[in-house]
């Protein structure tokens, strides 16, 4: 899946994968005939889901645990975890059904970012929790080198988008419901700030755009007075609209 | 432009219509607003006539641009019997200005090293970015917090931020009248009590330069201005303090329904004369105390590192005006022949009182007012003199006005060095965030020569002086 987060500017040494090519791996099939796979995909078991992920990188992984050599960020889905992993379980069948390898470890959704030599403990010590969007659904190509080519491409809605507002920042908010509008808008602050992340309330479940607004400045309010953001307020500006079977709101957050 | 009606030199008409209950004002000229998406906020300023007890124009400045509910470069004058006080009229930032001090040294005979230093120090003085707080500093307690929310500017210069004559320097003397500690939320005492004296993020900044260029002798002279002076401009407003008092009052608005029947809710106003409307002005002078406070003990700072650097008195950083530029304000003019008190809202727009106001020091008495346009932190800021022009309430523009979104710029200045390119432009700037430097690049703003031009022409204020910008100081 392509996945998007406000990456650090500085990381700790190590073969970086560019952010151009960073995203979460769903499955690994290895060497195969594209001929049959493409053919195959006509079958390919489409998401429940159209509308794309917010999501934490909440921890740093390393992959294998000894001698290392993979430095990846865990990815926290949150309420949509068990969508996902219902996903994932979809998946797996139809690549067992073309006889596909399917790994037996657990799976544990993460975004590589270093390959290679690097030390461990620098990594853990730079870490803090990001946000992330992880959206369209791609069949890649390993073309060495960290770079990869999209073979085949399944689209999902972004749950947030940036737009332009001349003096302060705006975003088009989605989701299927008031809760998942909160929390997509809470993403898009997060993008902006990730300081913001450890001052979130669990349970959040606001019940109109006006609700919505004031826990999103209930927040505001409560890193400033720690910690200090970056935004005002998230103004009242715009409306709930149904649009492609969704929720879509115009944020403006006043910076 | 389609709907711009050519009114006078620099002005436009925004002829009434529908439920207008006035016409609009545009100032500008044809060049500043061929390129800009003009729409938006034309339709804000046909909102803003909307409004109970309007008098004279729903006006527009030409830095105008989208705001929230009101345009940025907003002015509007309610009649103080009927009309409506509006927290969209005043914006988030309450009392968001701007204070010139100038240093009657050349900026060309300072040293690599003293710039280099001097820069260096007010970093480390004044506290920018989001959240800064002064180091070692404990937070206000209550009864400090509450003398400087009631006195203003007053306070921190008996408290040794500042010196005497700098209250005459500064608008409304450092102080708004009327505000209340009871009509402020514990979450706003709580939101500022750490940030005073401290800069913020976004556009806000301390910056030093050199009067590159005196345009009216006569005004400059009146001020004791050279070129080739140092100046120190800082930009920065009430912080956490003024955007939580903004927010606790929109929320009491909409809740006591004040939104009902407006064109957009962001424009919720309630009748001066009621319990809520009151309540929001005391709030909003108690804010505005708060922002004179800050920016005195900004320059405070800022003293204190030309003392350190250059061995400087404080009295050698002199204070030449400090203005509001998001504030409302009750002003007696001139309305159909009869002398009336109003409140007049300005959002982007700084007053522009000309000579012989009652207000002003006897200093401005035969000049007017010092009003202060902050350009860009490439090209220039300038410094003109008011003129009180009675169309626009005696008001002027407050800056050169985004040709950019932040999003743009970002976008535009990805993989690029921006530090380097300013340093290539002759300003060394200094930020906690490369972000904010990207986001207020040059090529952000418009040409502030160009908008300056425009209210001279329209005769608002004259140019006095064209400040070059070479050290910046960034949230």
């Amino acid at each position: 899946m392509e996945s998007q987060a406000p990456w650090p500017e500085d990381l700790p040494k190590g073969r970086i994968i560019p952010e151009k090519s960073r995203h979460m791996t769903l499955a690994f099939l290895g060497n195969v005939d594209i001929d049959a796979l493409m053919e195959n995909l006509e079958e390919f078991p489409k998401p429940f889901f159209e509308l794309g992920f917010t999501a934490t990188l909440d921890k740093c992984l390393f992959f294998p645990e000894k001698r290392p050599r993979v430095a990846a960020w865990g990815v926290d889905f949150g309420r949509r975890q068990k969508e996902l992993e219902g996903f994932h379980r979809s998946l797996l069948e139809w690549m067992k059904r073309f006889d596909y390898p399917v790994e037996k470890r657990d799976y544990k959704p993460h975004i590589t970012i270093s390959r290679g030599k690097f030390k461990k403990k620098d990594w853990e010590d730079s870490f803090y929790p990001l946000p992330a969007t992880l959206t369209n659904i791609h069949l890649y190509e390993s073309l060495g080198h960290s770079e990869y080519r999209s073979l085949w491409e399944y689209p999902l809605f972004a749950p947030f988008t940036e737009v332009e507002h001349t003096a302060d920042i705006a975003f088009r908010i989605r989701g299927r419901s008031t809760s998942e509008i909160y929390e997509h808008a809470l993403a898009a602050l997060a993008f902006e700030s990730p300081d913001i992340l450890p001052f979130t309330e669990k349970g959040v479940t606001p019940a109109s755009l006006n609700e919505i607004i004031s826990s999103l400045n209930d927040l505001i309010l409560a890193a400033d007075s720690e910690i200090g953001v970056p935004f005002k307020a998230v103004s009242y500006h715009g409306d709930l609209s149904e649009k492609n079977h969704f929720l879509e709101w115009e944020m403006i957050v006043d910076v | 432009m389609s709907s711009l009606e050519k009114f006078k030199e620099g002005m436009f008409k925004l002829p009434k219509e529908g439920d207008m209950n006035v016409p609009g004002l545009v100032v500008g000229t044809e060049e500043l607003f061929a390129d800009m998406a003009i729409e938006k906020p034309l339709e804000q300023v046909r909102n803003v006539a909307k409004l109970k007890g309007i008098v004279g124009y729903s006006i527009a400045m030409p830095d105008i641009h989208w705001g929230y509910g009101f345009p940025i470069g907003g002015v509007a004058a309610m009649n103080v019997n009927d009309g409506v006080i509006s927290p969209g009229g005043v914006g988030y930032d309450i009392n968001c200005g701007v204070r010139l001090a100038i240093i009657s040294l050349p900026f060309k005979e300072f040293t690599e090293k003293q710039k280099n230093d001097l820069i260096k120090a007010i970093f480390k003085h004044v506290p920018s970015g989001v959240g800064k707080e002064r180091k070692g500093k404990k937070g206000l307690g209550d009864s400090d917090y509450k003398k400087m929310l009631i006195q203003g500017a007053k306070w921190s210069v008996e408290n040794g931020y500042g010196l005497e004559q700098d209250l005459e320097h500064t608008e409304s003397h450092g102080v708004i009248e009327g505000a209340s500690f009871n009509a402020i939320s514990p979450h706003a005492l709580d939101r500022g009590r750490k940030q005073v004296g401290t800069v913020g993020s976004g556009n806000h900044f301390v910056e030093i330069g050199e009067m590159q260029k005196i345009i009216s002798d006569e005004m400059a002279g009146a001020w004791n201005i050279n070129k080739g002076d140092t100046y120190v401009l800082i930009h920065s407003g009430s912080r956490g303090f003024g955007h939580q008092t903004c927010q606790d009052t929109l929320d009491e608005f909409m809740k006591q329904g004040f939104d009902k029947g407006l064109p957009d809710r962001q424009l919720v106003a309630a009748p001066i004369n009621s319990d809520a409307g009151k309540r929001y002005f005391e709030a909003m002078a108690a804010a505005a105390n708060y922002a004179f406070n800050n920016r005195q003990q900004i320059l405070h700072s800022v003293r204190e590192s030309f003392r350190e650097v250059l061995g400087l008195a404080p009295e050698e950083v002199r204070l030449i005006y400090d203005v509001c530029h998001n504030i409302a304000k009750f002003e007696t003019h001139e309305v159909e022949g009869k002398k009336q008190k109003l409140c007049v809202h300005r959002k982007g727009a700084t007053r522009s009182f000309g000579p012989g106001h009652p207000e002003l020091a006897p200093i401005f008495q035969k000049t007017g007012q010092p009003v202060l346009v902050p350009g860009d932190m490439g090209r220039a800021s300038y410094l003109l003199a008011g003129l009180g022009n009675p169309l626009t309430w005696s008001s002027c523009c407050h800056g050169a006005g985004r040709a950019r979104s932040r999003h743009q710029s970002k976008k535009a200045w990805k993989g690029k060095d921006a530090i380097q390119y300013m340093a290539d432009q002759g300003v060394a700037v200094q930020a906690n965030s490369r972000r904010t430097i990207v986001e207020e690049m040059p090529d952000a703003y418009k040409n502030v020569d160009e908008v300056v031009e425009s209210v001279d022409k329209a005769g608002l204020a004259k140019i006095v002086a064209r400040l070059k910008p070479h050290l910046v100081i960034k949230g």
